[in-house]
Order: C-alpha cells, then structure tokens, then sequence
C-alpha cells in the first residue's frame, strides 16, 4: 500500500538526501495535496502535479500504487 | 591556477522578473494552443523537460526533448517549428523587470579583464536564441565569451555532473582551472564532483546541504576576489 512520487526540476534538493523518488504510506481518501503538505519543498516551488499523465489539483484523490509526479517551474524547449 | 569563470546566469548574473516563469508558460501556451489543448501540453512539456533532464545518452538536449515531445504527443515538426517562432518573436517581450544583478558585469570585466576566458553555462534548456537575450537582459551580452551552453548544444542538463564534463570537453580545460559561479547550491555546486572550483553568490542564494563551496560572497565582492586571484 504506497504512492511512489517522483521529484522534477531539482525539487530533490529540499529532500535531506537529495533522492528524487520518495515512497509514502497510502490510506484511503489520501489527496494530492496531503503528499504534497508531507514533503519539505516550497509551495512557490511547484509548478504542476500530475497522475496518469493528467494534471491534477490539490483535492485530487489518490488511488493505491499511484504515481505522483511533482514538477518545479520549468522554463524550456525547460528551469534554470 | 584559474584561467576560466563558468558564470550561471538565473539568479547569477541575471535578477530574472518573478513572474517570468508563469508569464513564459502563459505566452507559450498560447502560442501552441492552435495545435494542443492548454493542459495537454502544458502536461508533456514537464514530462519531456523532465525526460531530457534525466537521461543523457548521445542525443542533444534539443533532439531528446523533441522525440520524446512528439513522440508523445503524435505530433509532427510543425511543432518544433512553433517553439523556435516562439522564442524569435515572443520570448524578448518576457523581459518585465529581468535586469542585470548588481556587479554581475563587473565581475565579468574583472575575469576577461585578467585574460581569463569565460562561459556563460546556464541550464541548457532554452534554445540558443533564447540564451543570447537573456544575456541581453543580463547586460552582458556585448562582452566576449569562450561559450554558451544552450539546448541545441549540449547533452546533459546541470545538477548531472556530465554537464560539467561536457563543458570541459568542448573549451579543452582542466576542472582545477576552472571557476564555477552561481547561486544554486543545489545545480551549480555540483561542479565540484569534478574538482572544479566554486564560488557561491549569495545575493539570490538558493541553499542545499549537498554541496560545500570553496569561496563564498556577493556579487559585489566576486570582482575582486578575482582580481586577487
């Protein structure tokens, strides 16, 4: 019972190890924007969350095994 | 003995607006709204940004964002097209308050003026067009550079230390003759993985625990402490 999330952007520098894929407890009900409260990044450092290649909002309710992308601001072809 | 400043440019040597970004994702959305709905594409262009970043094999940054882009997306190279539109009439309007950070050029002159090559080594992930205005931005555009990393040139995308390589490969140096210079911990003192040299500018300072920089200051105090090389 896990949501994988994966860190864009350089987002991994707010982790303690710098890793850019974290494993979280899933429980029932569990939003976008519960991972996203757990995780020590800036709220100014999200651009976009996405899950199943559809970007979702904060509310959005996540099912077991799902994966959430979380991605800095970008400015590109790409985020200096 | 230093003879190369590798300058970074967001936050470096250039004090980008703060609604750049959002302004930037608006406008280019717009642009390709004719061919992808808003969400659609703001989606893949994280996704294929992201791609790019992370895997670094033979292809440029340009081609492995593109074949991943409209692979995708089942598009075709009217798109590529669309983006380069983009960045040649729209992008030089993003400007807002984007301007040079207070001694940025000075420490330029400093290094150029003690022969001391310089790149501009900013996150490859505009295309050159790109690049070369937001040297413009930064006031620096004028004065002589060894080379700029840009989309189409390069393979890898910074914090991966094969950015750095990259780096030294195509200018031919040493990483102890070289002077790394930014302001993110995290992306630009990963230079030192390779034993290039750091310089940590405080002014825009985004801090990370990875990384320990050799020298540390403002903008302000980087001219002279080339100076005193």
């Amino acid at each position: 019972m896990a949501i994988s999330v994966v860190l864009y952007g350089g987002l991994g520098r707010y982790l303690p190890d710098g890793s850019e894929h974290v494993l979280l407890d899933y429980r029932e009900g569990m939003t976008v924007g519960e991972v996203l409260d757990s995780l020590p990044i800036p709220a100014d450092e999200i651009w976009m969350t996405s899950v199943s290649r559809q970007i979702v909002p904060r509310e959005h309710i996540l099912s077991d095994g799902d994966q959430v992308l979380i991605f800095a601001p970008v400015a590109g072809g790409g985020q200096d | 003995m230093i003879t190369t400043v590798l300058f970074d440019l967001d936050g470096t040597l250039l004090d980008l607006d703060k609604l750049f970004v959002q302004r930037y994702l608006e406008q280019l959305a717009s642009r390709m709204e004719q061919y992808i709905p808003r969400s659609v594409f703001l989606y893949q262009l994280g996704a294929s940004t992201a791609y790019m970043i992370h895997h670094i094999d033979k292809r440029t940054n340009k081609q492995k964002f593109f074949d991943d882009f409209l692979t995708k997306l089942g598009l075709d190279e009217r798109i590529e097209r669309a983006f380069y539109q983009f960045y040649e009439e729209d992008f030089p309007s993003l400007k807002g308050d984007s301007c040079p950070l207070p001694g940025g050029r000075e420490a330029y002159l400093a290094a150029v003026s003690r022969g001391m090559d310089v790149v501009i080594a900013s996150n490859p992930v505009l295309p050159e067009v790109a690049m070369e205005e937001r040297l413009r931005w930064a006031g620096v555009s004028d004065l002589p550079r060894m080379y700029v990393t840009s989309l189409e040139n390069m393979k890898a995308c910074k914090p991966h230390a094969e950015y750095y390589s990259e780096i030294l490969d195509k200018i031919g140096k040493e990483a102890q003759e070289c002077l790394m210079v930014g302001n993110d911990a995290f992306e630009d003192l990963a230079a030192s993985c390779l034993g290039v040299n750091t310089y940590y500018v405080t002014d825009r300072a985004i801090p990370s625990n990875l990384y320990v920089p050799d020298y540390t200051g403002t903008m302000r105090d980087l001219a002279e402490f080339i100076r005193n090389l």
